[in-house]
């Protein structure tokens, strides 16, 4: 049984457009028609550039956001039947660790009553007991017990998002939606929240559902991972798979695009993406991607691709798989630039 | 050999805080050939955006103080000129690209307009013709679609990595010798970054200016440069050429950065981690920097602090464990 199950999610924004008064209407189709799972103890990795709803994914499965149709189940159950007091378990069950830790902590909070008042919420600990708790969950994510009177002023910013992290962790959760956790920290302190986050999940059991742009970052911390453009999927697979042998041109061009930390003859120019990302506004017909595809044909541009299984467990979109994995290796991009 | 366009020289700054004085940079030394990208690397508060600052006299001061040290741009010494001397080589002789084109360009005017501008405090009595044929061109020069129509839009209707395309094309307007490019791809998707970068290269190499491209990305770094100097905590920890940089890296900061990156191209089960945290630059340890982030910290180490020193042709390390002291 899946921790989470979502299918055919879609969310939907009514904007107005053009014109200082009024304006048209439209819809902005930021996420559309994604399907996953993720089970116990697995990592799912969810890539994608800007606007490609990935975060958007990430609150509709914690309903921080209504969808506006599809289902999500927690537990087996779909969201929708957590009222009432069992409101509160799904919350507890699932939790989220956002990027930027200058942002999600509250400064005028000591960290014993950032992560003591998770505690109280849910009746998890009383009085004494929760200094004792926030400890345990302190020394967890690596820091000192004893600093646990301080402000969030007072840490560094890997120590704010460990902070953050024992935060998700106080109420015991089954999931833990990281959205982009490492992206506003260095190198050297990412690194340390990468194994820090693997160590947990280890001990846990945990699922997460883990958000980046970074793609090496989602190769190391994923088991599986999911490609999105432009609100929809275009790629899900185990990640040897999906880094070895992308079938996906945009996972593919995507993998190309990012600068190698060592020295290649390669010459980057050959493999770049031409264009600029679609307005999700206005999403291409067909396709979503084929305005940038360089193995894009007319059907491409016609009819949308069905979301369909490539090899076990490997799933695209894409109408020319098959037909472009020969020439995959061969075929530059154009010159670009 | 040519000489250098760029060399700085034992350069040191501090700025003077209510809290006390920040070490930002002490004894910085690099150099820039003519037609060279020299990467500039490191974490948050290394000081590259400092050293870039100085190169361009930007540094406020106070609370800034050049403590010590000698910039010689194209045989000129940047430190000692007068205002207008350092007005009239900014944008003409040297020109900076900055890391967040959003808040870079002037919302109110068109980009078009923002453009000439540059080209105009450099060439006043140009007419208005040529000024719009030379923007026509700069926006053909890097890639904007439909220039004629693009000159007429505001910042605001254009994408992030049109946007920075913009500031490139006035960057290039009065064809600097220098570029100084200060993260120019942090904001931008994948995709759009690996355009940006390739649009640098290529004008670089048509232009054959040098450009000094400052980056926390190694990956950047390692795709982009002839040679790379490595800087922490405001010091230099070593200068190579990439090749040498990234296959037989020296300093074990060096190292460790290296060891730390999440990798595409093969598994890793944990990543290295470098132990413990910045130094604080108000309150510097004696001997070096990175010594008690260090496993190979010798007894010298707490004593001394290192300096830059050859290990082989070309490349330079500042570690007591390199260069036997």
């Amino acid at each position: 049984m899946p921790v989470l199950d979502a299918e055919n999610l879609v969310k939907l924004y009514p904007v107005r457009t053009g014109g200082l008064f009024g304006g048209r209407k439209a819809l902005l189709r930021a996420v559309d028609g994604v399907t996953l799972s993720i089970e116990r103890g697995e990592t799912l990795g969810l890539v994608g550039e800007s606007g490609s709803g990935k975060s958007t994914v990430g609150m509709l499965c914690l309903g921080l956001l209504e969808k506006t149709s599809g289902t999500i189940r927690f537990l087996d159950r779909p969201i929708e039947d957590y009222t009432g007091d069992d409101a509160r378990i799904f919350r507890r069950k699932a939790q989220i660790v956002f990027q930027n830790p200058f942002a999600s902590l509250n400064p005028r909070m000591i960290i014993r009553d950032i992560i003591g008042r998770v505690l109280e919420i849910h009746g998890l600990a009383h009085g004494r007991d929760i200094g004792a708790r926030v400890g345990a969950l302190m020394r967890e994510v690596g820091l000192r017990e004893d600093q646990m009177t301080r402000y969030p002023h007072e840490f560094s910013g890997g120590q704010r998002q460990r902070i953050a992290i024992a935060r998700a962790l106080a109420s015991d959760p089954e999931l833990v939606v990281l959205d982009e956790p490492t992206s506003a920290l260095d190198v050297s302190v990412q690194a340390q929240i990468l194994n820090l986050l693997q160590d947990i999940q280890a001990a846990r059991g945990l699922a997460y559902l883990f958000i980046s742009h970074n793609l090496a970052v989602i190769r190391h911390a994923s088991t599986r991972a999911a490609v999105m453009y432009l609100g929809r999927l275009v790629e899900t697979a185990r990640k040897e798979a999906i880094f070895a042998r992308p079938l996906h041109p945009y996972t593919q061009a995507l993998l190309s695009s990012v600068p190698k930390p060592f020295v290649t003859d390669e010459r980057m120019e050959k493999k770049i993406i031409a264009g600029d990302i679609p307005s999700p506004l206005t999403p291409p017909p067909g396709c979503r991607f084929h305005t940038r595809c360089r193995y894009s044909e007319d059907r491409c541009t016609k009819e949308e691709p069905q979301w369909r299984e490539v090899e076990p467990g490997h799933f695209a979109a894409c109408h020319r798989i098959g037909e472009i994995e020969e020439s995959r290796t061969t075929n530059p991009y154009p010159e670009g630039g | 050999m040519t000489p250098p366009l760029l060399s700085v020289s034992n350069l040191t700054v501090h700025f003077h805080t209510e809290a006390g004085v920040v070490r930002a940079l002490e004894d910085i030394s690099f150099s820039i050939a003519p037609g060279e990208i020299l990467g500039l690397v490191g974490e948050t508060g290394c000081g590259k955006s400092v050293t870039a600052s100085c190169v361009m006299r930007l540094i406020p001061t106070p609370p800034g103080r050049i403590v010590s040290g000698e910039i010689l741009f194209d045989g000129r010494d940047i430190l000692s000129m007068s205002d207008e001397e350092v007005r009239l080589m900014r944008g003409r002789d040297m020109a900076m690209i900055f890391q967040d084109p959003m808040s870079s360009l002037n919302p109110v005017f068109t980009t078009g307009f923002q453009v000439g501008e540059a080209i105009v405090t450099h060439e006043p009595s140009i007419a208005r013709e040529p000024l719009r044929a030379r923007v026509l061109d700069l926006f053909r020069k890097v890639n904007i679609a439909d220039p004629e129509t693009s000159v007429n839009r505001y910042p605001h209707m254009m994408s992030g990595g049109m946007k920075q395309r913009v500031m490139i094309a006035m960057a290039l307007s009065c064809g600097p010798k220098l570029l100084i490019a200060d993260e120019p791809t942090t904001a931008l998707d994948v995709s759009i970054q690996a355009q940006i970068l390739t649009l640098i290269r290529r004008l670089q190499r048509e232009e054959g200016s040098s450009v000094l491209l400052i980056s926390h990305d190694l990956g950047v770094i390692a795709s982009m440069a002839d040679r790379v100097t490595v800087m922490y905590a405001g010091s230099i920890a070593e200068t190579a050429r990439v090749r040498d940089l990234f296959d037989d890296p020296q300093h074990p900061y060096t190292r460790g950065l290296l060891g730390a990156i999440p990798r595409l191209d093969r598994d890793q089960g944990r990543l290295a981690v470098i132990p413990g945290t910045l130094p604080n630059l108000m309150n510097l340890p004696q001997g070096c920097k990175f010594r008690e982030r260090c496993a190979e910290a010798l007894p010298v180490c707490a004593e001394k602090r290192p300096a830059l020193a050859e290990i082989r042709p070309g490349h330079e390390a500042a570690c007591h464990a390199r260069t036997g002291r």
